[in-house]
């Protein structure tokens, strides 16, 4: 039920941002390409960028703007409508119960949901690679293929298991310590959202960092 | 000799350097009625939640059932949690279950109550009757009154057959004539199940009810269990608490000639104890 929510709900969006990147990306890099005379490539360009850096990041945004705030109210407003409370008394654990789900579903359907959005994108990047800078699929291809190396893919699969945790993580945290009521609810929702969007961008630098020196 | 079921010695919490209970002592006994007066913020739902060990005390030691709970870990707290039935303020019914599953929702996940799914069923239709919401197992707490989800957090907190229950606020926010139906359910678990009773509130008529009514099951109603003008006490102890601290202990008589100001309007507050009359509904028996 976690998994549905976090992925098919978030599928739609995800699929929107990551073609819409992939296209913008395209558009501006064409002309950079083009005054050095390397239209042709494109894909490596594009591809690069999407799979180590857009993808993940703005996928993470997105769930943080979607998920760190739809678990922190849920779980906020059941901390103060006193359902965690009752967990407990009525033989639960909540941490079992709540949070372990939430951090599971997140951290498998996100780096699932960061590959989509990393295909749409390169797909995206195709449309005009191919109708605007004149490229043709299999150039754009085998670019965009052949520039990746192992290297990339684990850092593009990595940053967004390790976002998903944190995204999680944050949403939870902010959910189990509401109080003061529905609007200490709205507090919580907002702070989560908050907090998790900085840590995306703090923990990308980190793992870019290990990456960048690691090659 | 009376078995003490619950106890507090010189017990204390703040929150943020704010004192919210300030050396809390007081026994409850097995069988008795234990009401918790006070107005707002004066510490009761605070008190309870220390109860049941869902918050930690900062000094002090609190006993329950014989155990000291004061620094048990949340595992072994489980198994005596499971004794105790508790109604909370806000609710606490599961929005995402229905009422069958919410009223199940111990009897399923306390490890020394499991039993058989086809006794479940039994026992939570049992417990809902309980309260009269027999017909309303499939419906989800967002479709019932607040009076309703009241009974149904009394089915939940006692189908488990608890030898102590804790019920926070039940009137709270509740018209007169529901909050004298949520009062006599209390009064009936009190009496057919012969559960210790711990009641919060700020109503004084909710401990004068506990203190002076039987549960009738011919009738159908709670009775009167001595002539009007006289107390007929029912192992009831009031306890009046101010911010934190316990400025009353004593039977309802004690409590209405009590002259400390702030213990005296809290009582005279409420409809006047002209008796015979009062705004305690009720039959009396026929001598
Ligand atoms: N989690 C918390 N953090 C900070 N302060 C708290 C917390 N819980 C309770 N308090 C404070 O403790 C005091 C007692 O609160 P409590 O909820 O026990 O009052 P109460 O007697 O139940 O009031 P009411 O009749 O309104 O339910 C209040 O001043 C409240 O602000
Ligand atoms: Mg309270």
């Amino acid at each position: 039920m976690q998994m549905d929510s976090i992925g098919v709900g978030s599928l739609p969006i995800v699929a929107l941002i990551g073609a819409f990147s992939g296209i913008v990306m395209t558009l501006q890099m064409s002309r950079a390409l083009a005054t050095y005379g390397a239209t042709s490539q494109t894909g490596q360009v594009v591809s690069i960028s999407i799979i180590r850096e857009l993808g993940p990041v703005l996928t993470a945004l997105l769930i943080a703007g979607r998920n760190a705030s739809g678990i922190a109210s849920e779980l906020g407003s059941m901390k103060v409508t006193e359902q965690i409370d009752a967990m407990r008394a009525l033989g639960t654990d909540p941490i079992q119960k709540l949070i372990v789900p939430r951090l599971v579903a997140t951290a498998l359907m996100q780096p699932l949901l960061t590959a989509i959005a990393d295909f749409v994108g390169l797909m995206g990047g195709l449309l005009i690679a191919v109708t605007i800078i004149g490229n043709t699929a299999n150039q754009y291809w085998s670019s965009a293929i052949d520039i990746l190396a192992l290297n990339d893919m684990v850092q593009g699969l990595m940053k967004p298991f390790v976002f998903a945790i944190v995204i999680s993580l944050v949403g939870c945290f902010y959910g189990m310590r509401t109080s003061g009521g529905t609007q200490g609810v709205g507090l919580s929702t907002t702070k989560a959202v908050v907090v998790s969007s900085v840590w995306v961008f703090v923990i990308d630098v980190l793992i870019t960092q290990i990456f960048v020196s690691l090659t | 000799m009376a078995k003490p079921i619950l106890k507090f010695e010189n017990v204390s919490l703040s929150y943020d350097g704010k004192l919210v209970l300030d050396k809390i002592n007081l026994t409850v006994n097995e069988g008795d009625t234990f009401i918790l007066l006070g107005a707002a913020g004066s510490g009761k739902t605070v008190l309870l939640k220390l109860a049941m060990s869902l918050i930690q005390a900062d000094t002090g030691r609190i006993e329950l059932l014989g155990h000291d709970i004061t620094h048990l870990k949340e595992t072994e707290l489980f198994g005596i949690r499971s004794e105790v039935g508790v109604l909370f303020q806000e609710g606490g019914l599961f929005d995402s279950l229905n009422i069958a599953d919410n009223v199940a929702y111990p009897l399923r996940n306390q490890k020394s109550l499991a039993a058989p799914e086809d006794e479940i069923a039994a026992r939570v239709l049992e417990s809902l009757e309980f309260v009269e919401l027999g017909h309303t197992l499939d419906k989800f707490p967002s479709e019932l009154s607040g009076g309703m989800r009241r009974r149904v957090g009394i089915a939940r907190a006692n189908v488990t057959n608890p030898k102590i229950s804790l019920y926070d606020s039940p009137t709270a926010g509740l018209d007169p004539i529901t909050a004298h139906t949520i009062m006599s359910l209390i009064v009936k678990q009190r009496e057919l199940r012969k559960t210790t009773t711990v009641l919060a509130t700020h109503r004084y008529q909710d401990g004068a009810m506990a203190a002076n009514y039987h549960w009738n099951n011919a009738m159908h109603d709670v009775v009167r269990a001595s002539p009007y003008g006289t107390y007929a006490d029912l192992n009831t102890t009031f306890i009046v608490m101010d911010e934190g601290r316990i400025v009353f202990s004593g039977t309802q008589q004690q409590l209405e000639a009590s002259r400390d100001p702030y213990v005296s309007q809290f009582v005279l507050h409420q409809p006047p104890p002209k008796l015979g009359q009062s705004g305690e509904r009720g039959h009396q028996l026929p001598a």
